[in-house]
């Protein structure tokens, strides 16, 4: 029998499976490089901490105790990371020291124990998205590269709402009482309806300059509603399991004015969807679309039904509010803005429809090759040819 | 200084400094097999074995990155948080009992390599990691480390954090328990 020792041995043949070994290699790198940024030093830090690293620790000392000092200074002064973290403050998307600024952010977060901090902080770093949309909006560069860079900047405040609404969700579960924590969540609450206000004026001016924002901007202002009313639903709760922070009639006053909010957007959406409409029977008419098809568009109209059932949705929330039943009010609040939300994308889908089908006719009406010449008899020579509705065509 | 080891601490510089992932893929290829049979040997699934394998890479590299501590020995470090690993995985399962025999011996097979050929050496091979089931845990740690992944005494002292001197009678007892247990089958 052979010695145990050697049949030990033996079991080191024992590895994983190959597949495995290289999916899992795949996977751990792709999540590592997606956690972090390349910080920028300069050449002396990194050969300090490659000696650092290499060298035997006492000879290290050896030679470091006499410069030790002016080592240290001399490295804080001209070491690039610290400007590379400073000057990547006001970067971009799509600039370089971008994802550095990302990464900071990041480190701050993780500094933070608060919860209602995190909240807070979480909502700094979405300003600043808003910022970068402001900013990008600015630049002299072309429509398609500014959507690009908006797409980033949005997805983050996107991104920013999103962990904001957790940390709240965080808040609300802690069940401790304190005037700091309902002033932080009020804080949040005002920070998000003025970021969506900003957003929303920013898109305007976007599709006025003909740039076309996508989806991201709808998503991003959608996700600060979430967040304003979330931090709300927060208070409340903590009012209703008996934090004192805030009073009730703070609180009625609070949701009052979501409701008053509603109410503006339930009309400025209401005025969408009628020029909407109106565009659109206008197109019918000029190009004459016959009956089956005036049907089908039709269904289009009619999405001036959902503002009426926002509307109705507010009026509960109001009832419930009487009442005092906070929490199903801001139940309605939140089932109005949906509503609203869906009322304001059919009309700008509308309106982006009428655009394209306007330009499509206008194509079709210049175009010669579609309209058929009359040829007048009487030129010699030189052909001319009168196109009967737009235009001239020279045949030669 | 080896140039194994000169080039492992430069990988480690590199992680360290530039979060460099490809560096880490490399410190990732010369480990894994290492730190998953070591896992593999103290609980009863390859499933887990591998899941714990993977977070050991994770938690290593968060460490490596968020330490101000000098690394100055990656492989006893890996099989530190492996060994922690296995400790939390088992208090959340509330069971430190390995898994029965048959369970040990059919998940173990599944994943040879190139034992197939050899039928005498698999049964071989089966028949060992039977014996070693049955050693207590702390007993089944240090005949892996010393025979099997080939530490020093003093790199098992590190790992299991404890003297030299209690892991040399940690060696002679479990390697005493080892022959017993083979002994009477």
């Amino acid at each position: 029998m052979p010695n145990i020792t050697e049949q030990l041995k033996q079991l080191k043949q024992v590895k994983p499976r190959k597949e495995w070994v290289d999916s899992e290699r795949e996977l751990l790198l792709s999540q590592i490089t997606r956690q972090t940024a390349v910080k920028q030093q300069s050449v002396f830090v990194n050969s300090w901490y490659l000696a650092k690293s290499l060298m035997p620790g006492s000879l290290l000392r050896f030679v470091a105790r006499p410069v030790g000092v002016l080592t240290v200074i001399t490295l804080f002064i001209f070491s690039s990371g610290i400007f590379g973290v400073n000057a990547s403050k006001n970067s971009l998307p799509g600039d370089f020291l971008y994802s550095v600024k990302l990464t900071s952010e990041k480190v701050q977060v993780g500094f933070t124990v608060a919860e209602e901090k995190k909240a807070q902080m979480h909502m700094g770093f979405a300003e600043e998205r808003v910022n970068e949309i402001e900013a990008v909006s600015q630049k002299a560069i072309t429509p398609q590269k500014k959507q690009e860079k908006i797409d980033v900047a949005a997805a983050g405040l996107s991104q920013e709402m999103k962990k904001t609404q957790q940390t709240l969700e965080q808040v609300k579960q802690d069940s401790t009482k304190s005037k700091l924590i309902v002033e932080a969540v009020q804080k949040v609450d005002q920070k998000a309806e003025e970021l969506g206000d900003r957003l929303e004026q920013q898109k305007q001016e976007l599709l006025q300059n003909d740039v076309l924002v996508g989806k991201s901007m709808d998503i991003a202002k959608e996700a600060t509603d979430v967040t304003a009313v979330k931090a709300v639903e927060v208070i409340v709760d903590k009012r209703e399991k008996g934090d004192v922070s805030v009073t009730d009639n703070e609180l009625v006053e609070t949701i009052n004015k979501k409701i008053n909010k509603e109410q503006e957007k339930i009309k400025q959406v209401e005025t969408q969807v009628k020029e909407a409409a109106q565009g659109q029977a206008k197109l019918i008419v000029d190009q004459e679309k016959d009956v089956e098809t005036l049907a089908v568009d039709q269904k289009n109209v009619d999405q001036n039904i959902i503002p009426n059932q926002a509307e109705q949705k507010l009026t509960e929330a109001k009832d419930f509010l009487n009442h005092g039943d906070l929490g199903s009010a801001l139940e309605k609040i939140k089932e109005s803005a949906t509503l609203t939300q869906e009322a304001k994308v059919g009309a700008e889908t509308i309106v982006s429809q009428n655009k394209e089908a306007a330009e499509q006719a206008e194509e079709v009406a210049t175009d010669p090759s579609e309209i058929l010449p009359i040829e007048d008899k009487n030129a010699e020579g030189e052909k001319e040819t009168t196109i009967e509705n737009k235009g001239t065509l020279k045949v030669e | 200084m080896n140039k194994a080891s000169l080039k492992e601490k430069y990988l480690i510089y590199k992680v360290r400094q530039n979060k460099d992932a490809e560096s880490y893929g490399q410190l990732y290829d010369y480990y894994v097999d290492r730190i998953f049979r070591f896992i593999l040997f103290k609980v009863s699934s390859v499933e887990t074995a591998e899941d714990l394998t993977s977070e050991v890479f994770l938690k290593t590299w968060e460490y490596i990155n968020t330490t101000d501590k000098k690394i100055g020995n990656l492989n006893a470090l890996l099989y530190k948080v492996a060994r922690n690993a296995v400790i939390d995985h088992y208090r959340k399962k509330r069971n430190d009992v390995i898994g029965t025999d048959e369970d040990f011996m059919h998940s173990i097979a599944d994943h040879r390599i190139n034992i197939e050929k050899d039928a005498n050496l698999k049964i071989e091979i089966q028949s060992i990691e039977k014996h070693l089931g049955k050693l207590k845990d702390i007993y089944r740690e240090v005949i892996i480390l010393k025979y099997i992944e080939e530490f020093s005494v003093t790199e098992i002292a590190e790992v299991i954090d404890k003297s030299r001197g209690n892991v040399r009678v940690l060696l002679h007892r479990a390697l005493q328990a080892l022959k017993e247990i083979a002994g009477e089958e």
